[in-house]
Formats: C-alpha cells, structure tokens, sequence
C-alpha cells in the first residue's frame, strides 16, 4: 500500500506516473501497464482541472492510494471539491468527436474502457473518492 | 519532468514537428498552440513525428485529432509517423487510428502529402 499527497497541478502529474510505473514493476505487461498508468492519469488530471476551480490554494490537495490485492491492483483518488460523479457521463459520440476540433473530452472514456473497475463514492467529510481496478492476470492466461 | 521538446523543420512546404518527451494535459497546450500558429498562417501541410514520444494521454490525441480536422480544413493535412507501440494502442482504443495517415517514419509520411 503506497500512499501519494498531490499539489493540484499538472506538473505533478510526471511524478505520478513515475510513482504508479514503480508501484506496478513488472506485474503487468507494456501494453497493459501503459493503459493502467493513462487511466489513473486521466482521472488525475480531470480532477486537477475541475476539482478546486481555476485558482486552486496549497491546501486543495488530491491523494491517491495505490494497494496490491492477491487478484487486483486498485487506485483511489480522493478530493475535497464539490461532489460529482463522472462514471456516470455519458459515453462520448467518438464519430462526432473525430469531425469536431474539441481537444478534451476523452479521458473518462478511456480509463471506464481500459480499466475493470471504476467506482465513484462521496468521501467522508466531503469531497470525492474515485476508486480504479485492474485485475492482475492468471498464470498461464487471460 | 520537463523535457518535452518540439523541433520545426520546414521543407518544400511540409513542417515536420519532431516531438520529444510525454504528451500529456501539462505539455498538450504547448502542441496546441504551435499547430494552430501553423494552421493559422497557412502552413497546413503537417508531419508529427512521434518516434520519440513514449506517452501519450487523451490530451495529446484530442490535440493531434484537432490539428488533423484544422489542417483539413485549410487544404492540408496532419500526418502521424513513428507511432510507439503504447501510443499507437491508445488511438487504436480511441478508434482514432483510421482518422490518420499513420506512416513508419517522417519520409513516407511525406509521401502525396
């Protein structure tokens, strides 16, 4: 179990990826340990654009939890901001959004799609606590 | 860590964006802006050489995704080459791959263009 205290800004978002690379070691393959490190990221930085406002202050911090189960690995992020649940965004149209120039939009659908579990709940005292899972692969398969 | 980078090369109206480093929501707007600068001042013919980009978040694909409609736009074009293969898998799960001309590298995806 690894806890990490994050400054809501986007240059911290390197220092998380270095940390959840190191977390993860070789449990899972290129590809897959890549999709797990988007996804957290995602979550992160969609938390660090919305959470706090535009003028975030030093004590709007965002933790993340990292813990290794015999069958998963699972990463919670948690805020203080205003309650929102984007599990339950709806799924982008990615046909419009091919013709459009919006730049955003797409980080939700990647880590509710590359990742097995994503689970929103109020955190205690306020905030959010977005919970993401991977399973860990079988010997020998899947 | 910030060592992402942008080399702009021009060559007989073709300008190769040689990036370095992470794509990702911190360096993306830097991308942004250098691909509407270019779009903007008409020079819509573009290559985005990947090869040493080893991550690429969302911010990055709807990034290149809004240059390659831009460019289209103006009469150009924006070329991907030398995808990684982390990189390549995220446009493939975006469904984005079939939007680009994805080529091996910057010279063949020079080609017509």
């Amino acid at each position: 179990m690894q806890l990490l205290r994050i400054s809501c800004d986007v240059s911290e978002l390197g220092r998380v990826r270095d940390a959840i690379t190191d977390f993860l070691g070789d449990t899972f393959d290129r590809i897959d340990t890549n999709r797990i490190i988007l996804s957290v990221d995602e979550a992160l930085a969609n938390i660090v654009e919305h959470a706090y406002g535009k003028h975030p202050n030093e004590s709007d911090v965002i933790d993340l939890l990292m813990e290794r189960f015999a069958d998963r690995v699972q990463f919670s992020l948690e805020d203080r901001g205003p309650v929102f649940d984007p599990t339950h965004l709806p799924k982008p149209n990615l046909e419009e959004h091919a013709k459009n120039t919006n730049e955003g939009g797409l980080g939700v659908f990647l880590y509710m799609t590359l990742m097995d579990g994503a689970r929103h709940e109020t955190r205690e005292g306020g905030g959010n606590r977005l919970t993401l899972t991977k399973k860990i692969p079988t010997a020998g398969g899947a | 860590m910030s060592d992402f980078q942008i080399q702009k090369t021009e060559t007989g109206g073709i300008t190769v964006l040689a990036i370095r480093g992470k794509l990702d929501a911190r360096t993306a707007p830097t991308l942004s802006g250098e691909l509407k600068g270019l779009v903007g001042t008409g020079h819509a013919r573009i290559i985005c050489d990947l090869s040493e980009v080893n991550y690429i978040a969302s911010a990055g694909v709807g990034t290149l995704k809004a240059g390659l409609v831009d460019a289209r736009k103006n009469g150009g074009d924006l070329r991907l080459a030398g995808l990684q293969k982390e990189v390549q898998d995220i446009f493939d799960v975006l469904g984005f791959t079939k939007l680009f001309t994805i080529a091996a590298d910057v010279n063949a995806a020079a080609q017509g263009l």
